[in-house]
């Protein structure tokens, strides 16, 4: 957009890593008020701007603040009712509405479900958006304005110039096929998050120069919307989490805690689980018996410090410029958060201006995302096409005017607008599309992008068609359809069974039963990463 | 346990194949049998594929591309001798008594070879005669695929799959999908398998799709067999009805939860049960006492039963026998108010559970950490299916005496397939009337 010539190498696939797996909002985040009111200002700010060039991917969230009574509950309750006063300021910047005191009566009103002796509260409000889709949509964008993309492509070496230290090539190796290759620069822009040490490392520079404080965050999804509202919880250490409608969903989240493991498998485990359903069941009991459909996690690549707790980190975001480490031309981006991701891809291209003293006045504020230039009406374009309207209301969402490209196809060949995935829904045109317009090569990249199989039926429906559609359009042999499908469900399943109750445990053996009936086993090596490409 | 006295009352709980094998085993050592029916299972939810390994363990073993054949049985019998018994008593479930439901090919004879909704041929050891055997067309058949405007059942793609296995391709099988009118009404787009296999039951509406099928075989030209969903008859198999109306080899792809195999086999059990006269209750035990010389099988709803010999067959965590009951659910905000272990049996009698060999106590208030453990990785079965009825000699299952026994899916660490829970119900009966 400014005039580089960009390459964009993935290790996994887009979306794969925090900003595919964080709770979505993007917000100010009145928690880093108190310690980084830099930080709110600049996410509402930047949030503004999200909304602006992606608004079809965007769902409002309010919120409810339950206060607890207690001794010091009046207080309190005047302090947070304050606190939101002064968030309110923010609020233009992101469209949202000013917060209001509620009375414990008018709480119960808006949300039957919450229980406790409650002292009062407050509500504010903020705003939601499929981060896994906003990658996407960033990368196509990127695409289509000459950028080349390598997914599921690892780097494996950086080249440096041994007398100026300035990178002239990168290495790399397609994990799928390991094919292998080199791609010659003046300049790399090391944006690999949790992974930025190792990244770092592969330049033959100290991982402290890159470094960062990985903390884990997990997520639990609910089968339906249990709320109409988020509601703020605390947990048994006082630490603030939430139970939030997203999507057709209802999420609950997070947990931040230092994470020193395999960054390629991060799961939520059976304790985290607890931990945070624990914290919910205090204003919101009904959770105990809601049915969880998957969990996901996440790393955050935060700041590093060294002695404070999680919470207690700054939230802000860094251009590392590796020049004084000798190696003019490395930059490294660090911290950072969902809501201010496009001010700091600005920030970097900034600094990328200066150095090379090119480029054009940046504009990613005010041009539109693919899909996010024109609004379509869901009803007509669903009554048009003859679909069902909550699938064509999905589809417009994911897509925004791009809906009309998966029209295309429907139109060119009506049989494409069968369903594949019934919980969603998905239709068999929107796989296609993933596949060759939005460089989806597995399963789980279409799932990541159209959310297919991540609904109630855990995929029991759908993978197997989905895999057969994939390996269709990639001109692959049908074996590769059931080994991606199976490694999917097992997958699905692993992230599944670590917050599953007692009517889920007879509906997970069922659906063991169902595919050994159907396919056999599962495959062993279910994170396998090098999935050859098959036979 | 010496000798069996006249009207030795044995208790089944569970209708699932463990549960009926047991029964019949019963009623021919001649004991006066009562079985309670918990509703649907495991069986009921079968596909119609009967295995006595898990069928890609023999898949597995099996050298490539040679035709798979049923294997010798030991001298005690073993699965398929087991097999072979327990479906000679299940007939098709229509009032005229009907032909067999299922068969099972004896030692020698090729095993059948079926399709699968999610595109695979597979092997079973034996079959509902409604799925479609591969293995009894000739060599190059060639199959017609008829195209159906239905979920979960696209012809292009499943003609392309099948055509690619490894069974289909060593037996040269070519599968072709073709146009077809095999749905009446438009409310069949969207109806259940099983509801769609009940509209097949009625003879007129065979008819009709007879008709159609000749239609399209005739533009298909030759032909060898032609294979749908699972849609054809709910009480009884009609796929041989419809074969010989076409004059092709016609049957069902085996479809797992479709539930239509599971109904015919719901009708065939009550025929066989009927006519042994066993005693039928409908409802769930609830508890279970074992003394010296009897035991009493408490009921949710209705009068205790006593029996001298009790089977329980209540199935694993599919069919509701083996509960997952975590301590945290339902806690209130405080945390857990019980500490229990998290896998159980659903009725209370005092027996094990354990899974992959572990019984007692855990040290989790919350129970076993299931990301690792609970789904199978390959042949490392998983927690979720292996958990049972702890049972170290393979038949006794609690206090001396012996008057209970488990079997089937109930059991641990065993195979689910139908082969082991009739082999363990067979023997379970025979030893709670007295007769081990």
């Amino acid at each position: 957009m400014r005039g580089f010539k960009v390459a964009l190498l993935e290790r996994n696939d887009l979306a794969f890593g925090a900003s595919g797996n964080s709770s979505g909002m993007i917000h100010g985040g009145p928690r880093y008020m108190s310690g980084d009111p830099g930080v709110t200002e600049s996410s509402c700010r930047d949030s503004g701007h999200i909304q602006r060039i992606a608004p079809h991917l965007l769902f409002r969230i309010p919120f409810i603040y339950p206060v607890e009574r207690s001794q010091r509950g009046k207080v309190m309750l005047t302090l947070i009712d304050a606190f939101f006063q002064a968030y309110d300021e923010f609020q233009p910047l992101k469209r949202g509405k000013p917060h209001a005191r509620l009375t414990p009566d008018e709480i119960r009103a808006l949300e039957p479900g919450i229980r406790g002796d409650l002292q009062g509260g407050v509500s504010f409000d903020e705003w939601g958006i499929d981060g896994a889709r906003l990658c996407v949509a960033n990368a196509i964008d990127a695409a289509e304005r000459g950028a080349k993309i390598f997914l599921g492509t690892t780097v494996e070496a950086i080249e440096r110039r041994e007398d100026t230290g300035q990178p002239v090539a990168v290495r790399w190796r397609d994990l799928r096929n390991g094919r292998t290759g080199r791609i010659t620069t003046s300049a790399v822009v090391n944006a690999t998050g949790a992974w930025s040490p190792i990244t770092a490392s592969l330049s033959g520079l100290p991982a402290k120069r890159a470094r960062v404080r990985g903390g884990k965050g997990i997520h639990i999804a609910y089968d339906r919307r249990l709320t109409n509202y988020a509601v703020a919880a605390r947990t048994i250490d006082g630490r603030e989490i939430f139970i939030e409608p997203w999507q057709n969903m209802s999420v609950v989240g997070t947990t931040d805690d230092d994470y020193y493991g395999d960054l390629d498998d991060v799961r939520a485990t059976s304790e985290e689980v607890r931990y945070l359903v624990q914290g919910i069941a205090r204003v919101f009991p009904a959770i105990q018996n809601a049915r969880a459909i998957l969990t996901w996690a996440g790393v955050r690549p935060t700041l590093y410090e060294y002695g404070p707790l999680e919470d207690r980190l700054s939230r802000d975001h860094r251009v590392i410029d590796h020049t004084p480490h000798g190696a003019p031309g490395m930059f490294s981006m660090v911290g950072g958060k969902l809501a201010s991701y496009r001010l700091f891809a600005e920030e970097m291209t900034d600094v990328l201006c200066e150095v090379f003293g090119v480029g054009a006045p940046p504009a990613s504020h005010l041009t539109a995302l693919p899909g996010g230039d024109v609004e379509v009406d869901p009803f007509a374009f669903g009554e048009r096409l003859g679909i069902d309207a909550v699938a064509a209301r999905r589809l417009v969402y994911r897509h925004g005017s791009r809906a009309e490209r998966i029209a295309e196809r429907i139109e060119r060949r009506p049989r494409e607008a069968q369903v594949v995935c019934p919980c969603e829904p998905v239709l068999e045109a929107e796989v296609r599309h993933a596949v060759t317009a939005e460089m989806a090569r597995s399963v789980e990249d279409v799932s990541r992008r159209t959310r297919l199989g991540l609904g109630a039926c855990g995929g029991m429906r759908c993978a197997v068609r989905c895999g057969q559609i994939v390996a269709e359009e990639r001109g692959l042999p049908p074996r590769f359809a059931h080994d991606q499908a199976l490694r999917f469900l097992a997958r699905q399943a692993r992230t599944r069974v670590v917050a599953m109750g007692p009517e889920q445990a007879r509906q997970e053996a069922l659906a063991i039963a169902a595919i050994r009936a159907d396919l056999g086993a599962p495959p062993p090596e279910t994170l396998d990463q090098a999935e050859s490409e098959p036979r | 346990m010496s000798g069996r006295r006249p009207g030795h009352r044995v208790v089944v709980v569970g209708s699932g194949w463990a549960g009926i094998a047991a029964a019949l085993s019963a009623c021919e050592a001649h004991a006066d049998v009562t079985l309670i029916d918990g509703g649907p299972g495991a069986s009921a939810l079968g596909c119609g594929a009967l295995d006595d390994v898990p069928w890609e363990e023999r898949d597995r073993a099996a050298p490539l591309g040679l035709a798979l054949v049923a294997p010798t049985e030991g001298p005690e019998g073993g699965p398929g001798a087991d097999l072979a018994w327990i479906t000679a008593a299940l007939r098709g479930g229509s009032a005229d008594g009907g032909a067999a439901a299922y068969q099972v090919p004896p030692t020698g004879e090729p095993l059948p070879l079926l399709c699968t909704t999610g595109g695979r041929v597979r092997p079973a050891r034996g079959r509902d005669v409604g799925l479609l055997d591969l293995a009894r067309l000739p060599d190059g058949a060639r199959v017609l695929v008829p195209r159906a405007d239905r979920a979960g059942w696209d012809a292009d793609a499943l003609a392309r799959l099948w055509s690619a296995d490894t069974h289909a391709r060593a037996r040269r099988l070519s599968f072709d999908a073709v146009d077809a009118d095999v749905l009446r009404f438009d409310d069949e787009r969207r109806i259940a398998d099983a509801d769609l296999a009940a509209r097949h039951d009625a003879t007129p509406r065979l008819g009709w799709l007879a008709e159609r099928l000749r239609e399209v075989a005739s533009r298909a030209g030759a032909a060898d067999a032609i294979v749908l969903g699972p849609w054809l008859g709910a009480r009884v198999a009609r796929a041989s009805a419809l074969a010989a109306a076409v004059g092709l080899a016609a049957g069902e792809a085996v479809a797992p939860l479709a539930a239509t195999a599971g109904l015919r086999f719901e009708a065939a059990r009550g025929l066989a049960l009927g006519e042994r006269g066993v005693r039928v209750l409908h409802g769930r035990a609830r508890s279970i006492a074992t003394h010296d010389g009897g035991s009493r099988v408490v009921l949710a709803m209705g009068d205790p039963i006593d029996a001298d010999g009790v089977v329980l067959a209540i199935g694993g965590l599919v069919g509701g026998g083996i509960e997952y009951v975590p301590s945290e659910h339902g806690a209130g905000p405080e945390g857990a108010e019980v500490v229990r272990p998290p896998l159980r049996t659903s009725v209370t009698c005092g027996v094990r559970v354990a899974f992959r060999g572990e019984t007692g106590p855990g040290s989790s208030i919350f129970g076993p950490a299931l990301d690792e453990v609970a789904w199978p990785m390959g042949a490392i079965p998983g927690v979720l299916e292996h958990a049972g009825v702890f049972d170290t000699d393979l038949r006794r299952a609690s206090e001396p005496g012996g008057a209970l026994l488990a079997a089937g899916d109930a059991l641990a660490n065993r195979a689910r397939t139908v082969g082991v829970a009739v082999t363990s119900g067979r023997r379970a009966g025979r030893e709670a009337s007295g007769a081990g």
